[in-house]
Formats: C-alpha cells, structure tokens, sequence
C-alpha cells in the first residue's frame, strides 16, 4: 500500500506528460464535459421551471443538488477513468497482460496509468454551481452541515469507483460490459431529480441497489428538510464500503479467469 | 448520377444495413438504456405533473409527454449515423488518402451507408420500441389523438432527419482533419444537437425567445417535428411549412458539408494523410 | 527451477445463439463448450538452461508461458517457480521480481514517453537500488545498442528497436528467468538475426535461464539447447537440441532438374542408407532426393550429381517445425495404438 502510495505521484506525471503532446485535445475533453453538464442543468431548469415548486424542492435546490453531483462523479473521473476502457476493450483485446507480470497491485497499475485531468471541467461547474446556488436554496447552513456534506462528497467518490468497477469486470465474463456499464452509470444522472416524488420502487432502487440517491441525493434532502446530515453520511460510507469491497471482489474473481484474448 | 453510379452506392447502403444486423446484440443493449433513460424522465415529469396546478405543461397532458419521451428517444437511436467515426477511423489510420483516391464521391459513401443503417435501425429497434411504446402509453395511461395518416407521415419527417443528422456528422466529422478529441467532439455536438433540437425536452418549454431564435435554425426539424407529427400536434398546413424547411436546410448544410470538405482535402494534401 | 505438474487450462467457450435474443440469452445461459488449450502438460527447467518451447499455432505454448508469468491462472496441476506459485495472489509479487517477460505483439513501454521514462516506473516498482539501476542501465544500453533512440517516444520507433528496449525493460531487475513470447514475430532477416544475436549475449553475461516460444525453427537452433514440442495441449517430445535433429529434423529434400534424366535409384544406391526416398517427376529430368542429414551432406550428394548430369536447377528444404511435429505425432500415435493392441491382448 505504501509503495502504490509513493509511486501515484510518478503515475501522475507520467500520464501528465505523455498527454502533452494531445493539449488541445484534452481541452477540447474538458469543454465537452463542462458543456454536457451545464445542457443538464438547463434541462432541469425548463422541466422544473414548468411548476413553482415540487413538494419540498424548488429549482435553486435542485440546481444545488446537481452542482452536488457532479463534483465526486468528476473526481472519480479524474482518477478511474481506464475503467471504461476494460469494460468496453481490454479484456476483449487482452491488454491487461503486462500488469499481470509486475509485482505491483495489477489493478493500481490499471487505475494509475490515466490520470484525466480534463474531468476538472465538471468538477468546476459543479463547484461553481454549488457556491451560486448554495445561499439561494433555502438551506439553513452550518458548520457541522458542510462538513457533512464534505464527506458525503467524499464516500460518493468510491460508490463511483465501485459501481464502474464491478459492472466494468464483468466484461471478464462477457467481454464486453460497456453499454451495461454505460446504463448502470447514466441512472447518476436521475439523482438530481426529486426522487422523493419519483416512486417508491425507483428511489428503493437508488438508495438500497445503485445506490446514487443515497449519497447524491439524500444528504441535500436531509439539508432541505433539517433532517440530521450525519445519518446520511454513515449511509454513505456504509454504501461506500459494500460498494467498494464489492467491486474488488468482482474484479478478483473476474482477473482469475482473465483469458488474455486477442493475440 | 448514372445508372452504373447508382448501383455502386446501392452497394454502400446494404453494406451499412449489413452491419447495423450484426451489432445488433450491442445495439439494442443501447436501446435498453435509452428506453430506461426515457421511462426515467417519464417518472420525473410524473412528479412534476403531480405538483402541477394544470393538467396541461406546454400544451401536453401527462400522457402526451411520456409519448413524446419515448418517441424523442427512439427517434434519437434510429436516425443516429455513425459518419462521423467513420471519418475519424478513416483519419486515424490513415485510410483517408486511399479513400479520396477512389473514384467513389467519399461524402456518397457514407451517406449511403448511413441511409442504409436508418433502414435496419428503423426495422429492427423503431419499429418494436414504438409499437410497444404507443400501446403501453394509449392502453395504460389513456393517450388520445394518435392517427394513422400521423404515424404514416412520422416516416418521411424521420427520413429528412436521419438525412440532417448525417449532414451535421459529415459537416463535425471534418474536424477529426484537425484534432484527436473526436470523442469529446462527438459527444459535445450530440448532446447540443439532441438539446436544441427538442430531443430531451419539448421546445415548447423553452423560454420564448429561446423559441424563436430556435426557429430560425435547423434544429427544430430534427426530432422536435417528427415526434410532434407522430402526436398529432401538426397542422397540415404547419406541416408542409416544415418539410419544406427541412429540405432547405438539408440543400444548404450539404452545400456546407461541401465546403468544409474541400478545406479538409487541401489539408490532406499539404500536410500527408 | 522451474516446475510444471500436470498443467491444465481449460477455457470455457459460450455457445451463443443466433439472433437479438441469443445474444440476451447467452448473457445467463450456462452453455459452453470446453477448449483445453493445455492439458496435462509436466516438465521441469533447470536455471540457466534455455528451453525452445514450440508447436503449431493454438498448440497452447503461449497459454503455458502465459501461466508462468503470472497472467493466467491454471485450471489444474501446479506450476512452482522456485518453489513458488506465479498465480497465487501472496505468492505472485515474490515470482514476479524474478521473472522477465517480453512479448512480441504487446509492449509495456509507455508509448508517448522516451523509453527512459518506463525504465525509471519500473525502477520503482522492481524496487531496483539506484546504483544497481545506473550500472546495468549502461550495460544494457551498451549491448542492446540502444543509445540512438533513448530520448525519442517510443511511438517513433522501428519495430526492431521497440522490441530491443522492451527486452531491457525485461532485465532492468535482473530477473533469474526471461519468458520470451514470439519475441522475432514480424521482424525481417536482418533484425531478427541482431535481436537473437542480443538474446544470446544476454543470456550469457547475466547466465539468465531462457525460455522462448516461437514459429521460427532458426531461433531456436541460435538460442536453445533443449526443445519441448507441444501438440494440442500436450507434450510431445521434450530433449535436446541434437536429440531432435538426430530423431526427426535432420532430413533434407532436395530436388535436382538436369537437362537429361536422372537416374534416381543408381544415385540412391551409391550412398545406401543415408539416401531414404527418391521422387522422380517430369519424366525424369527432376529427382528429389530426402537425405538423412546426420549420414551424408548436401554438398557430398549434390558433388555426386554434378559430376554426371547437366544440373540446370537445385533446390533445398529442410525439415521445419510443421513436418517435425507431424513426425512426432505420427510416432506417438503408433505407439500408443500398440500399447492398446497390447493391453487388448491382455
């Protein structure tokens, strides 16, 4: 653990400087990213703005809700994003061989190799968005509320990482698990909307199975309602947990069956 | 074009038919996610309409816009065109300057092919997802207004938009000459044409200046006209405007596709392909 | 040491169905058939010693080195290396540190950096002490003659070189054991011939034990001592170098064309055994002659013929790895079907 620790630090400025030479390409990422999130957050806008309140949320809570949301789906980005590609490509082109002969956690050295700065595009829009909508929302803040939020922020991240990990090593099963993952992910995307008025089966499904409402949505509810934030946050390290162990365990299991295709 | 021409892209549009047929197993996963992403937005305007003083938003009742959800996301599946990685491909790996050699127009090509996927798109996915899509949403939530002259005429509105999109692929694809982020390109223009073109919202919830700076574009007649024929929204007169429009601005994004195209060949030609 | 018992991989191969919904299905359907890439293979490797490992394609060589090297876990038997597991999840690092792998189709250079950027990464990871890294970096650098292309990205380099700096990847740490996979698999003459050259003097200063699949009888007759020949999952035939040459591989077909008839049978019996089978064709005008390689030589046999006949052609084969393998398995087959015979009369 100490040595992965150590070498993050070389990782990074490796995948850094081997992105030097695609600049404007990764600019052009971070625009792209940026953009998508702000089309999202006038969608929201022209649904919401359709009635003037729906029940407890209005649209400068939601708007806080999505700027919440994007900001631990971004770091996750920032950091895993080479899960994608095993889900869509290396299993089935047998890339993973040469981390499986190093004597180095061969997963870390999967995750490690990308470091996707252009993620911060998101990460800005949803901080940015937080800090214009924050005083508006009709949330009563408080020191102990915005820690809380901080690690709910936090344990989303690896609810992020666990749920790409675990639906990306089923392409160890089946090849090719991109456009399950891609499904599996998007539901992220729904958090932002009041789930409370959205079904009892859909929001059982976003907190107890893909838990995305759990950590995105609930703890902004608890903020809007007064309810107590810290139940949200041992929610969501508990979520990150299963989540995580999960994860591994899939992708465990998943390596030992690796079959190194594609010669 | 000669006969002998005809025959050759003919070819073209089988060979896209062809391989939209053998990924259909992926393809239809992405509907899958698509018809999940749209029975989802139906549970959000759900809530909405639940909190709403109207029966009515933007002149659609409840049933009406879980139709329009439906009908917007197959819509968007079924005239998406792959133009644009196909150029991309072709650019990567340096295809490109075999390609132009051929005495085959490149741009027919791959409008061909495309035309050939929209077919096998509409067979295999529109077909099933909007017959299954109509019952459920007349037979268990009460829609009312569907015609069959309305499904009939959703067809040509939906072949003048698989032909835009390929347009606006073949126009964006040009920039694969120029830069490696085609996936950030790729995503940005689909999420901005879907956007504007009333792919995920009904233009009739934008503000109303939005509206009629809309107007003014080719959007609209994207997605927005196809879905609001097949509800039943458009008036024959309204209709024909639109058609019309269409093809006009397909006449005038193709004579962009052209100029853009020719820039990229001369950069082909200076800088090696 | 190196030892495999009893092998097996077995990779199980989905039956999918035809259309949309066997492609869902095959999703949860537990139909499959059974490939068994490697089925039962022992053998046991010596250090130092340097191993041909070959057979035709899918013969499961690749899968077996692929297991060695940590990559794929067995589906039976045992593979210890120094009395450790490569597949074992506690035992893999221990292995891994000793052990080199190259591969002629991947790389593990990082592509849009200079080659010294990788070998820095796996400095770190090797946990190589800096003066050990400086000193045999120079080594390398000086035999694999890779000094020209040390700053440029390896996006820019030939093939050749590519597989030059993967090899030095390979030995920074110093590994007792190199796995080489293919490692000549497109090069032409030329570099191929530098490459085996380089494979051959590292081999020797760092007195590495070697083992190396490959298509090209030629690499392993420059590098090997001892050649293990697998067939569908299984040994066939695992002995020395000479040992095959001796048994198998030491024929050669030569086919004479002389502007007047050859009289195949009066050369044949010239040379008695050592000529084992004449063709004549076209008439007589061209004789192909299989000699026994280990008995009389080409040249003594082509003397033979040029001293009588006008030759106008002459063409020479070898025995290669495909007709070797043929042999062997021929062999094998009438001996067990006489083991059978034997144990039916019991």
């Amino acid at each position: 653990m100490i040595k992965e620790l150590k070498l993050y630090p070389k990782y990074v400025s490796m995948s850094l400087r081997s992105g030097l030479s695609y600049k404007a390409d990764s600019f052009i990422m971070m625009i792209s990213f940026a953009l998508t999130e702000i089309i999202s957050l006038a969608t929201v806008y022209l649904i919401v703005g359709s009635v003037p309140q729906i029940g407890i949320w209005t649209f400068n809570a939601l708007a806080f809700l999505f700027g919440f949301t994007l900001v631990p789906k971004a770091i996750d980005h920032i950091f895993t994003d080479e899960l994608w590609i095993l889900a869509y490509w290396a299993v089935r082109h047998g890339d993973l061989d040469i981390y499986l002969t190093r004597p180095l956690n061969p997963l870390y050295q999967y995750i490690a190799k990308t470091f996707k700065w252009d993620g911060i595009g998101e990460f800005a829009v949803g901080i940015i968005i937080m800090c214009i909508f924050g005083p508006m929302s009709g949330i009563v803040w408080s020191f102990s509320g915005v820690m809380a939020l901080i690690l709910c922020g936090f344990f989303g991240i690896f609810v992020f990482t666990g749920i790409k990990l675990i639906f990306a090593s089923l392409a160890f099963w089946i090849k090719s698990s991109g456009i399950i993952l891609n499904t599996v992910y998007n539901l992220a995307g729904y958090a932002k909307y009041p789930l409370k008025y959205m079904g009892k089966a859909f929001m059982s499904i976003m907190f107890y199975v893909i838990p995305f409402g759990l950590m995105l949505y609930y703890p902004i509810e608890c903020l809007i309602t007064g309810s107590n934030i810290w139940w949200a946050v041992l929610f969501s390290a508990v979520a990150a947990v299963v989540i995580m162990a999960l994860g591994l365990l899939v992708w465990n299991i998943g390596i030992k069956r690796y079959d190194s295709a594609g010669n | 074009m000669r006969k002998g021409q005809i025959k050759k892209y003919l070819i073209f549009m089988r060979s896209g038919f062809q391989t939209v047929l053998a990924y259909r197993g992926a393809i239809a996963l992405w509907m899958v996610g698509a018809l999940i992403s749209a029975v989802l937005m139906g549970l959000v305007w759900w809530a909405i309409y639940s909190f709403s003083p109207q029966t009515e938003i933007a002149g659609y009742v409840f049933p009406q816009m879980l139709m329009y959800v439906i009908l917007s996301a197959a819509v968007g599946e079924a005239i998406y065109s792959d133009t644009m990685g196909q150029i991309n491909e072709d650019v990567k790996w340096g295809l490109i300057g075999m390609r132009l050699m051929k005495p085959i127009n490149y741009r027919m090509q791959l409008f061909f092919t495309a035309m050939g996927s929209f077919l096998a798109r509409i067979i295999i996915i529109g077909v099933p997802v909007l017959t299954v899509g109509t019952l459920v949403v007349v037979f268990g939530f009460g829609l009312q207004g569907i015609m069959w002259y309305n499904i009939l005429l959703f067809l040509p509105a939906c072949v003048l938009s698989a032909v835009m999109f390929d347009t606006f692929g073949f126009i964006f694809g040009q920039l694969a000459f120029r830069t490696q982020a085609m996936f950030g390109v790729a995503s940005m223009s689909q999420i901005v044409m879907s956007f504007l073109s009333g792919g995920i919202v009904p233009i009739a919830l934008f503000p109303l200046w939005a509206q009629s700076v809309l107007y003014y574009t080719p959007f609209p007649t994207l997605v927005s006209l196809p879905v609001r024929i097949f509800l039943g929204q458009v008036g024959w007169a309204e209709m024909l405007i639109g058609f019309a429009i269409s093809i006009a601005w397909i006449v005038a994004l193709n004579v962009l596709a052209h100029l853009a195209y020719k820039s990229s060949v001369k950069h082909v030609v200076v800088f090696g392909g | 040491m190196i030892e495999l018992k009893n092998v097996e991989k077995h990779f199980k191969k989905p039956i999918r169905g035809k259309g949309v919904w066997g492609m869902f299905k095959s999703l949860f359907s537990r139909k499959y058939t059974v490939v068994k890439a490697v089925d039962g293979v022992s053998f046991t490797v010596d250090d130092g010693e340097a191993v041909g490992y070959i057979g035709a394609n899918g013969a499961g060589k690749s899968t077996t080195i692929k297991m060695m090297s940590g990559i794929l876990t067995p589906t039976g038997g045992e593979i210890l290396i120094d009395g450790k597991h490569p597949y074992k999840s506690k035992e893999r690092n221990a292995v891994l540190k000793t052990i080199g792998v190259v591969f002629g189709q991947k790389t593990q250079l990082w592509y849009d950096l200079p080659l010294t950027e990788t070998y820095e990464l796996l400095k770190y990871i090797y946990d190589v002490p800096q003066e050990d890294y400086t000193r045999r970096m120079g080594e390398l650098i000086e035999l694999l003659d890779m000094k020209p292309f040390m700053d440029a990205p390896v996006r820019t380099l030939s093939l050749g070189q590519r597989m030059r700096a993967d090899l030095a990847a390979a030995m920074l740490h110093n590994p007792k054991t190199l796995f080489l996979d293919e490692p000549t698999i497109g090069l032409d003459v030329l570099v191929k011939r530098n490459l085996v050259d380089a494979i051959n003097k590292l081999k020797t200063q760092y007195n590495t034990t070697l083992i190396l699949t490959t298509h090209a009888m030629s690499d392993i007759e420059l590098l090997c001592e001892r050649v293990i020949i697998l067939d569908a999952g299984k040994v066939l035939f695992d002995g020395s170098l000479d040992a095959v040459k001796h048994m198998f591989g030491d024929t050669r077909d030569i086919k004479v064309t002389a502007k007047t008839p050859i009289d195949g049978e009066a050369v044949a019996l010239v040379f008695g055994g050592a000529v084992t089978k004449h063709t004549a064709e076209d008439g007589g005008h061209s004789v192909t002659f299989t000699i026994d390689g280990t008995k009389l030589s080409t040249g003594e046999l082509l003397n033979h013929v040029f001293g009588r006949y006008e030759v106008a052609d002459v063409k020479i084969s070898e025995t290669g790895i495909e007709q070797v393998v043929e042999k062997i398995y021929e062999k094998n087959k009438n001996e067990t079907s006489e083991d059978g015979d034997a144990q039916g009369a019991d």
